[in-house]
C-alpha cells in the first residue's frame, strides 16, 4: 500500500500501449513476450497474471482504454459507456453498478425502518398516509419484515391501492394509481421497461412528495399550558424568571424521499449485467431478485475466459468465479469463498460469532498469503509487469474488493462488528474519496455496519463521501440524518475545545 | 454493556489466551489544564474524565443509555419525574461508599452560580433532586421529559471531598481528583503525564493495569513514538500521517466522530470588529486552502457544522478568497489604504491574533494568516498563550481580537452554548436574537425534521454574520498499536469502553 497512486502513470499504461517498455532500459526478449501463459501463475490471481505477463494486460486495455481506466477509478457509469465495443467489461462495471445498489437498497430499508419504527414509538409520527406509505416501500424493496405491519397503516386516499398490493409480497411498480407515490412507481415502472437508469437518477435528486408545515406548537406541546406561559412570561417581565421566547414564524417543508430508487436501479443495472455476460442470451429486462437470473454470467466463467473478466474484480480467477457462482447467495457475496484463496487460509470460515478479533486475524493471514504472491511475482523478474503491479496498486485493488465481499457477507449474517473491521482493514484512510482507492461499496458498506451498530453520526460520514461521487444518495443521506437528530432528541449535546 | 465477564476473563488468562493487565501510554497534543469535571473545556480534559469519573448513565458500544452508577431506574407516568436505584457496591478511588448525597451534591455544584461551571447547562433542566435514602434519588424535571437518562451522563463528584456545592476552579480538588471510575489518578509527573491505575474496587475492573497520559505537542514525534512502540495510542492523527501509519501493520487506525471544526473568532465586544463589514473583509482576505495545506487534506467549512452534519446547509458556500472585493468592502466600510489599512479615524488597523503555545499546527496556522493579512495591509500581531493562560485571558477576559480555536461536538452537534446570546461557551460574545430564538426552538423540538430546518436556518444567519472565518474539518483518527485489542473508541469521549481494551 505504501505507493500511491500517479495518474500520470496511469494515464501512461492504459492509454499509451508503448510505455509498457519505456520504464526500463532492456526491454525483455520477444520469446518472454509470446510466452504461453504458466497455469500456475494463472492461479495466483489476475494481480499476478498482470504482474507475470504485463503484454496481456496492454492487449487489453488498448481495446478499451476508457473503460479500464474508468472501471479502475470505480467509476461505473463512465466504464459502461466507455465499453460500447466491449460486452464482458461492460457486463463487470453493470454488475459492479448492480451489487453497490443492491447494498444501498438494503440500506435504504434498513434507514427507513429504524426512522419510522423510533418515530411512531415515540407516538409523534407524522399524521398522514406519507410516512407509513415510504416506511411500506422500504420494507418492501429492502427486503425488510415489516410491510404488512405500515401498509396497513395506510388509510384511503390514492395511493390506498400501492399499500395493498405490497403488503401481499407483490411489487409497487405495475400498480397504477393517482397519488404521488403512485407517479414516481409510474416513473420507476418505464424506467425499468426500458432498462434505462436515467429517469431514476434525475428523479433521486427529488422528494416523492413534500407537506408544508406551519411551526406554531399545539397548546401544551413543550408541556407548558398557555397559563402556565403567561405566568412565565409575567414573571420574566419583573425579572423573576427565564424570558420566554417566542418560535420564529417560518414554516418548514418536511420530505419524504423514495425508498426504492436503489431497488429499481440494481435490478436495471443486473438486467444490463446479465445481457451483456450471458453473451447477448438473456431474458428482457424484469426483477432480477425473483429467480436466479443473475447466476448467468457465462462470459465470465468460462475455461477460456480472457484477462476482462476478471481485472479488478473481487474473485481471483475465473475458475474461482466458476466455482463460486452456483452456491453465492447473492451477486455481491460472488468471490467470497474463492478456492485459491481458501488455500491460503481465509474465506474458509462460517461467521461463529460478531468478532472483530477473528476478522482482523482473517485479514493477516490475507496479508500473508498475498504477500507470498507478490514474491512470487517479484522473483518472476518481469520489472514492467511489476511496475504496472505496483503503480496500479492491484494489491490493494484485490485485497479491497475481496475484504469489501467478505464485509457484505458479515453485514448478511448480522455481524456488523465484523464488517466494520474488514472494512477499517481495506480502505485506504488517506484518501477520504471514490476512485481508485476506495471503491464505494466501502462506504455504502460502512455505512450499513455503522447504521447496524447504531452509529448513525457515524454512517452520515461515511454516506457523505459516497454522495460526492454518486449524488443519487440524497435521499438516504436526508433520512440518516433525520433519523439521527431523532435519536438525540432527548440528549443535550456536548462540546469541547480540541 | 456486554463486557467481559471477569470469571471468562481470568479463565482465559490462566489458560495463556489473553494477557490480563499491562500499561497503556496514549499521547494528548496538550494535557489537561484541569481534571476537574465541573470545569472540563478541552477534549483533552473530557478524555481524562471518562477514565477517572462516571455518569449515572453512559453511552453502550451502540450509544443507547445504560445504567453504569445506576442499576435501575422508574419514570413517572406524567414523565416529570424519575427514581433513581444506585449500583450498589460502588467505591470513590479513596474506598469511600458512593451513595445518593453524591449526586444531590453534584447537581447542586454544577449548577451553582458560585461554581460558574461550564457544565451547568447540562443540569439546567432538573427542578429538585433528593436523597431518599443512601441508594434511592428521585430527581423531578421542569417538563416532561420523554428519555431523562439520556440527559444523565454527567459526571458524579464525591460530596465528602468538598466543603460547598460552590465550587472554584481552584479547589484542592483538581490536584487530588477522586471518582468511581475504572482508573484513578495516581501522580501528575514531571514532564506533564499523568499517570492511572486500575481501581481494583470497581465494580466492573478495567482489564488494563495502568494509563498514562503523555503530552506530545509535536505531531511528528508523536507518530514516531508510536512507530518505535514508546506509545501504545494517539488519540488525534493529521490527516497527513495517515498514510504514513496505515502501511504500517503494527498500526492500526481507528476513525471516530468528533464533529470538529476550526476557526478563526472575532472578539464581537471590540468596537472595531463589531462592524460585519470588516469581519467579512478580513474573511475575504484569507486564503483558507493556503492555511490547510500543512495539516494535511480536510473539507472547508461555511458555518458552525462539518459538511457530513444533517444540521449543514449546502446551500451557504464558504467565503470565497477574494482580496479586491475585500477591499472595496473595507472602502465602502470608510476604512482607507495607504500601504495599510486605516481605520475610519485615521488609526491603523490592527488585529492581535491568539493561540495556543503548545499545539504546533495551530502556530503554524497563526503564522501564515500573519504573513497572509501582512501582505494585505493589516499589521497582525500574533500572540501565543499556554492552556492556563488561554483560559483565563481568552475564555474568562475575552482579551483578544482573533482567536484560532478548534471546537468539537459530541453526535448531537448542539451549538447552543457557542452561539446563543447567554450560551457558557460562546467566547467571541456572538449575539442575535433571531438565532437565540432559532436555537431554542431547536433545543426543544419534537420533530427531527423541523429541528434539521431550524438548524439549516441557524447555519445560513450565523454565516451572514461572520463571528467567525470558518476554516474546516479534519477527519478523526486515532493510531494504536495492533497489541491493543477490542479496542472500541467512543465517538466523542474515547475512553467509554477503554475498561474492555486489553494488551
Amino acid at each position: 500500500l505504501s505507493n500511491s497512486l500517479a495518474p500520470g502513470r496511469l494515464l501512461c499504461w492504459l492509454l499509451v500501449s508503448s510505455c509498457l517498455w519505456s520504464g526500463s532500459e532492456d526491454a525483455p526478449a520477444d520469446a518472454a513476450l509470446s510466452e504461453t501463459p504458466d497455469p500456475a501463475v494463472l492461479e495466483l490471481g489476475w494481480f499476478a497474471e498482470v504482474g507475470a505477463y504485463p503484454t496481456t494486460f496492454a492487449t487489453l486495455t488498448e481495446g478499451s482504454k476508457a473503460g479500464w481506466v474508468a472501471l479502475h477509478a470505480n467509476d461505473y457509469d463512465t466504464a459502461i459507456d466507455a465499453f460500447a465495443s466491449d460486452p464482458v467489461g461492460r457486463g463487470r462495471a453493470s454488475l459492479a453498478l448492480a451489487v453497490l445498489y443492491d447494498d444501498l437498497s438494503r440500506y435504504s430499508g434498513l434507514a427507513n425502518e429504524l426512522f419510522f419504527s423510533t418515530w411512531a414509538a415515540r407516538g409523534t409520527l407524522p399524521a398522514g398516509n406519507e410516512a407509513p406509505m415510504v416506511a411500506a416501500l422500504a420494507a418492501h424493496c429492502g427486503e425488510g419484515e415489516t410491510v404488512g405491519a405500515w401498509a396497513s397503516k395506510v388509510t384511503a386516499g390514492p395511493d390506498s391501492p400501492m399499500a395493498m398490493t405490497i403488503s401481499q409480497g407483490r411489487p409497487p411498480f405495475d400498480v397504477e394509481s393517482a397519488g404521488p407515490f403512485g407517479r414516481r412507481m409510474s416513473l420507476h415502472h418505464d424506467a425499468r421497461a426500458a432498462g434505462d437508469r436515467a429517469p431514476l437518477l434525475a428523479a433521486a435528486a427529488e422528494p416523492v412528495t413534500t407537506v408544508t408545515i406551519a411551526p406554531t406548537p399545539a397548546p401544551g406541546e413543550d408541556g407548558k399550558t398557555d397559563k402556565a406561559k403567561a405566568k412565565a412570561k409575567a414573571k420574566a417581565a419583573e425579572g423573576e424568571g427565564e424570558v420566554q421566547e417566542e418560535l420564529p414564524p417560518t414554516d418548514f417543508v418536511r420530505k419524504f424521499w423514495d425508498p426504492c430508487i436503489w431497488r429499481s436501479l440494481a435490478d436495471i443495472s443486473y438486467d444490463a449485467a446479465i445481457r451483456d455476460a450471458s453473451g447477448g442470451t438473456s431474458t428482457p429486462p424484469s426483477r432480477s431478485l425473483e429467480g436466479e437470473r443473475w447466476r448467468r454470467l457465462e462470459l465470465l466463467v468460462a475455461p477460456d475466459a480472457p484477462l476482462s473478466a476478471r481485472l479488478f474484480a473481487p474473485w481471483p480467477t475465473s475458475a474461482d468465479l466458476a466455482a463460486d457462482l452456483p452456491k453465492a447467495e447473492s451477486a455481491g457475496l460472488l468471490g467470497a469463498r474463492s478456492p485459491s484463496l481458501r488455500r491460503i487460509g481465509v474465506g474458509t470460515g462460517a461467521f461463529p460469532a460478531d468478532d472483530p478479533e477473528a476478522a482482523k486475524e482473517e485479514v493477516r493471514m490475507l496479508d500473508a498469503g498475498l504477500a507470498t504472491i507478490e514474491k512470487k511475482v517479484s522473483d518472476l523478474g518481469n520489472a514492467d509487469g511489476l511496475a504496472v503491479m505496483n503503480d496500479l496498486r492491484l494489491v490493494h485493488r484485490f485485497r479491497q474488493e475481496w475484504l469489501a465481499v467478505r464485509a457484505r457477507e458479515a453485514l448478511t449474517r448480522r455481524h456488523p462488528k465484523r464488517a466494520l473491521a474488514y472494512l477499517e482493514l481495506a480502505r485506504d484512510h488517506a484518501t477520504a474519496s471514490v476512485g481508485p482507492e476506495n471503491s464505494p461499496a466501502i462506504y455504502a458498506l460502512l455505512a450499513e455496519a455503522r447504521l447496524a451498530l447504531g452509529r448513525t453520526r457515524e454512517a452520515l460520514d461515511a454516506l457523505h463521501v459516497l454522495a460526492a461521487a454518486h449524488p443519487e444518495v440524497l435521499g438516504l443521506v436526508e433520512v440518516t440524518g433525520d433519523l439521527a437528530v431523532l435519536q438525540g432528541l432527548d440528549r443535550q449535546g456536548d462540546s469541547k475545545e480540541e | 454493556v456486554a463486557r467481559s465477564q471477569p470469571v471468562n476473563v481470568a479463565l482465559l488468562a490462566l489458560l495463556g489466551l489473553t494477557a490480563a493487565g499491562g500499561t497503556l501510554r496514549y499521547a494528548e497534543d496538550r494535557a489537561p489544564a484541569i481534571v476537574n469535571p465541573l470545569f472540563a473545556t478541552s477534549m483533552s480534559e473530557a478524555r481524562l474524565d471518562e477514565l477517572v469519573f462516571e455518569g449515572l448513565f453512559a453511552d453502550d458500544t451502540e450509544l443507547k443509555s445504560t445504567g453504569r452508577l445506576v442499576e435501575s431506574f422508574q419514570l413517572s407516568d406524567d414523565q416529570k419525574s424519575m427514581t433513581l436505584r444506585l449500583r450498589r457496591g460502588v467505591t470513590w478511588h479513596d474506598g469511600d461508599p458512593f451513595d445518593a448525597e453524591d449526586v444531590v451534591f453534584s447537581v447542586e455544584a454544577y449548577r451553582s452560580a458560585v461554581t460558574a461551571s461550564s457544565e451547568a447547562g447540562r443540569v439546567s433542566w432538573i427542578d429538585t433532586v433528593t436523597a431518599q435514602d443512601p441508594h434511592t434519588v428521585r430527581i423531578t424535571f421542569k417538563k416532561a421529559e420523554y428519555a431523562p437518562q439520556d440527559k444523565l451522563h454527567f459526571k458524579i463528584l464525591p460530596k465528602h471531598k468538598f466543603t460547598s456545592t460552590g465550587v472554584k476552579r481552584t479547589d484542592p480538588f483538581r490536584t487530588a481528583p477522586l471518582g468511581t471510575g475504572p482508573f484513578s489518578v495516581k501522580s501528575f509527573n514531571d514532564d506533564s503525564s499523568i499517570t492511572m491505575v486500575k481501581h481494583t474496587g470497581h465494580w466492573d475492573p478495567a482489564s488494563l493495569d495502568e494509563m498514562v497520559m503523555r503530552q506530545v505537542s509535536d505531531k511528528n514525534y508523536q507518530a514516531k513514538l508510536l512507530v518505535y512502540e514508546s506509545l501504545e495510542a494517539l488519540v488525534s492523527v493529521l490527516p497527513r500521517d495517515l498514510a504514513t501509519l496505515q502501511n504500517d501493520r503494527k498500526i492500526e487506525l481507528y476513525p471516530y466522530q468528533t464533529n470538529s471544526w476550526w476557526y478563526f473568532g472575532f472578539n464581537l465586544k471590540s468596537k472595531t470588529l463589531s462592524d460585519a463589514r470588516l469581519r467579512q473583509a478580513i474573511t475575504m482576505m484569507v486564503d483558507v486552502d493556503a492555511l490547510l495545506a500543512p495539516i494535511g487534506t480536510g473539507d472547508r467549512v461555511s458555518g458552525p457544522f462539518v459538511p457530513s452534519s444533517p444540521f449543514y446547509n449546502h446551500d451557504v458556500p464558504a467565503v470565497t478568497f477574494d482580496p479586491a472585493a475585500a477591499a472595496d468592502l473595507l472602502t465602502k466600510a470608510g476604512y482607507t489604504f495607504n500601504g495599510k489599512w486605516l481605520k475610519p479615524d485615521g488609526k491603523e488597523l490592527k488585529i492581535r491574533v491568539v493561540a495556543q503555545s503548545n499545539l504546533e499546527t495551530a502556530q503554524d496556522v497563526v503564522i501564515n494568516i500573519q504573513s497572509q493579512l501582512q501582505s494585505r495591509g493589516l499589521t497582525v500581531e500574533p500572540v501565543f498563550l499556554d492552556g492556563a493562560t488561554w483560559k483565563e485571558k481568552v475564555l474568562g477576559a475575552r482579551d483578544f481580537d482573533l482567536m484560532l480555536s478548534q471546537w468539537s461536538f459530541d453526535r448531537n452537534e448542539d451549538i447552543w452554548e457557542q452561539f446563543h446570546t447567554t450560551g457558557t461557551r460562546n467566547f467571541v460574545s456572538y449575539s442575535d436574537k433571531e438565532v437565540d430564538q432559532l436555537l431554542t426552538a431547536a433545543r426543544d423540538a419534537t420533530d427531527p425534521q423541523q429541528k434539521k430546518a431550524t438548524m439549516r436556518t441557524v447555519h445560513q444567519k450565523i454565516a451572514e454574520d461572520h463571528p467567525m472565518i470558518f476554516l474546516w474539518t479534519l477527519d478523526s483518527y486515532a493510531a494504536m498499536s495492533v497489541r491493543v485489542k477490542s479496542v472500541v473508541v467512543h465517538p466523542f469521549y474515547f475512553f467509554t469502553w477503554a475498561p474492555d481494551w486489553t494488551l
